[in-house]
């Protein structure tokens, strides 16, 4: 899928068939928005919704990072080979290009045991995992851009659900169940629940950024939009991980596997309108379809796969059976995953830090 | 694509197969009761027979299990009648007086892995064996929806405390609070929902009565409406609460925490024994008569409170946590000890907006 065939004609988007600001600012607000069933579950603390605000706010300047390499060569996956050298830049990009297909796994899985535990126990996984591998592999046989197409109103039916859900949840809200604010000062928000909770999200729309922002129209930059999904991201993930501690309570947040269902399931407005787990479920599985859609369209170019029709079900095949590896958790099955929240840090922040440095010092040197 | 098509949309109507089941292969449970045995748990289900009664009436059956855990007496019941019991209509579960004073963990734990269990469940205490509430209302057809009915109205009246699974559950785990639940009551004319059971933990440490439960959901803030009722017999006077606000300062040091609470009560007057018309002179008695009487209340229940049960059921420790985290970290830690020698005042401003569509 390299730039040359995403660029279509009659494609419903604003400038010579490339993406729109409101366009990339609505798809990568729904990517980071597929994380919010998860962030905010396993002891993750009562500042999580803190937390997640500044990864907004922090998430800028490494949004910065990342449109700075997608504009460093031809094709966002050609700054690594200009950095590194053609062999240890083309083994950084297979790196990522894994990394993608990880993320993506991941997320398929998530789906599944979303589903397996809110509503389907015994369904077997891999018709739920066929499904939503069947969706991504559409996604990935169109294109970004057949995606872009349905971001607005894809963007403002989830906003419309989540305002919803939360307006109905008012009267039910224990406003002081976020307090107190940092309890025990700041550094041990700031340590390795920080990292694993709250800025992971943000670090894989890298995956995003690299697929959109060349697809961005010449107007202006992809800069605004992606700093302002950022941080209206992070708003609105701050704003549901706080809802659901005031509705649920904690530490009793922590103990539920997606908390938004389970807080979207006790709000009650009256006897007819009851049972609002739609409305906390719909959202998420529409963001997650985007975000697996992204990550495996990021991976089939950075293992420069010119045919998407040979890609897409290749990709799809290698995240569905991933998904399906093990019988517990994915972080039972496969060992690395235990640690994601850690090790993701050097693909998708150490790495593109370096690339930057080599490149501006290669520049320098010319 | 195009051949792939139908395998998406068979993989879409397939996806819910494995779960189908027919509505006759389950029993839906409307109401639960719970006792534990030596052995285990026996439970009593009251079953709403879809076949039974008609379309907006259903039946009822019932449906004695036993197990050595909740999900085993359960699954034992599919072996019996051949139809798995299905959660997902609870209304009410009432767990037995010896049950609730071993402790109920392995209730709520229970009831918060099963998917099918809403957590908006309405949880109550028996003032014996739970089983015995239902076997009193045999002839009920709706028993458990009637129950949990009445367990709400009772909590919107103040007259038990409306604490869903969920709700409970949240009071169970946060520092500073101890949770609530309402208590069925087994009187002559029918099962009652009236009273709070006080928990320490999960293990019930004791009970109290309408009044002093409706004046523990006012100093919880929970209390919608209500009616307060001074004296008895003729010379009774009854007020509809209109409207209850709560405001607790807390402070002090961790040797002697003090806790402050300001009650603010709308009122209407409802009943009275004294004739003639509504004068200023007459409603300012009222207020003080009713502002009176809720203060004589709460400092009643803060000694139950206190010295009886020594339950931090007012959520005063909650509080702390929350708006002093300093203090909490010296008292928390001891915070039953702490809580019993906590000065606790209230200061209870009543406003009596006159006597309904009456003048008098």
């Amino acid at each position: 899928m390299n730039q040359a065939e995403t660029g279509r004609s009659g494609t419903g988007c604003d400038d010579n068939g490339r993406l729109s600001g409101r366009q990339i600012f609505c798809l990568l607000v729904l990517f980071l928005s597929g994380s919010v069933g998860t962030v905010g579950g396993g002891g993750s603390g009562r500042d999580i919704w803190l937390l997640m605000l500044l990864s907004g706010v922090a998430a800028v300047p490494i949004y910065w990072l990342y449109l700075w390499l997608a504009r460093a060569g031809e094709l966002p996956q050609d700054c690594f080979q200009a950095a590194f050298g053609r062999w240890l830049g083309g083994a950084v990009r297979l790196l990522l290009g894994l990394a993608a297909i990880l993320t993506a796994a991941i997320d398929i899985r998530i789906f599944v045991s979303f589903t397996t535990a809110t509503a389907l126990p015994h369904t077997p996984r891999i018709l739920m995992a066929a499904f939503i591998g069947g969706a991504v592999y559409m996604l990935l046989r169109s294109g970004a851009e057949v995606l872009a197409r349905v971001a607005v109103p894809a963007f403002v039916l989830v906003i419309g659900m989540l305002t919803l859900s939360f307006l109905a949840s008012i009267p039910q809200l224990d406003w002081g169940a976020v307090l107190p604010i940092a309890e025990k000062g700041v550094q041990p928000p700031l340590g390795t629940s920080f990292v694993r909770s709250s800025l992971v999200p943000f670090l894989e729309s890298f995956f995003a950024l690299m697929v959109l922002a060349p697809l961005h129209n010449k107007k202006s930059g992809p800069a605004r939009p992606a700093f302002g999904a950022a941080l209206f991201a992070g708003a609105l993930l701050a704003l549901t991980l706080m809802k659901n501690t005031m509705l649920l309570g904690y530490p009793a947040v922590s103990q539920y596997f997606f908390p938004s269902y389970t807080a979207a399931s006790v709000v009650t407005v009256s006897d007819f309108f009851q049972r609002q787990e739609l409305l906390a479920a719909a959202p998420f599985l529409l963001c997650e379809l985007v975000k697996a859609g992204l990550c495996l369209t990021y991976a089939g170019q950075a293992f420069h796969v010119r045919e998407r029709r040979w890609a897409a079900p290749v990709l799809c095949a290698a995240a569905v059976g991933l998904t399906l590896l093990g019988r517990g958790g994915m972080a039972e099955s496969i060992e690395p995953l235990r640690f994601y929240g850690q090790w993701i840090f050097v693909p998708l922040l150490a790495v593109p830090a370096l690339t930057l440095l080599v490149l501006r010092l290669r520049r320098r040197a010319k | 694509m195009k051949k792939l098509l139908p395998l998406l949309a068979w993989c879409l109507m397939l996806c819910g197969c494995g779960d189908y089941r027919e509505l006759d292969s389950r029993d839906i449970v409307a109401g639960m009761a719970v006792d534990r045995t030596d052995d285990g748990y026996s439970l009593l289900l009251e079953i709403a027979d879809v076949t039974a009664g008609s379309d907006d009436n259903p039946g009822a059956r019932w449906l004695g299990l036993q197990g050595t855990s909740l999900a085993a007496a359960i699954e034992n019941g599919a072996g019996g009648t051949g139809r798995q019991a299905y959660l997902g209509h609870t209304q009410m579960v009432i767990v037995g007086d010896e049950t609730a004073r071993s402790g109920i963990d392995d209730l709520l734990g229970y009831f918060q892995r099963t998917a099918d269990v809403h957590m908006t469940l309405a949880m109550a205490v028996a003032d014996g064996e739970a089983a015995e509430v239902y076997r009193q209302n045999e002839d009920e057809t709706h028993a458990a929806f009637d129950l949990a009915r009445a367990a709400v109205q009772a909590g919107k009246t103040g007259l038990a405390p409306a604490m869903p699974l969920y709700r409970f559950v949240a009071d169970r785990l946060d520092e500073g609070v101890e949770g609530i639940l309402p208590c069925v009551t087994q009187t002559d004319a029918g099962a009652h929902v009236t009273g709070a059971a006080l928990f320490r933990g999960d293990v019930l440490a004791g009970r109290l009565d309408g009044e002093l439960t409706q004046t523990l959901l006012m100093a919880r803030g929970l209390l919608d409406r209500g009616v307060l009722t001074v004296g008895g017999g003729e010379d009774a006077v009854s007020f509809d609460i209109r409207s209850c606000s709560v405001d607790l300062k807390t402070g002090g040091q961790p040797d002697q925490i003090e806790a402050q609470y300001t009650i603010s009560l709308t009122l209407e007057l409802s009943q009275s024994g004294q004739d003639g018309e509504l004068s200023a002179e007459r409603r300012r008695e009222y207020e003080q008569l009713a502002a009176r009487t809720v203060e004589e209340r709460f400092q009643t229940l803060c000694m139950e409170l206190q010295n009886n049960y020594r339950v931090d059921s007012l959520g005063i420790g909650r509080q702390i946590h929350r708006r002093d985290p300093v203090l909490w970290a010296q008292v928390g830690p001891d915070w039953g000890s702490a809580f019993s020698d906590c000065r606790i005042t209230a200061q209870v401003d009543a406003a009596l907006l006159g006597g309904g569509r009456s003048l008098e």
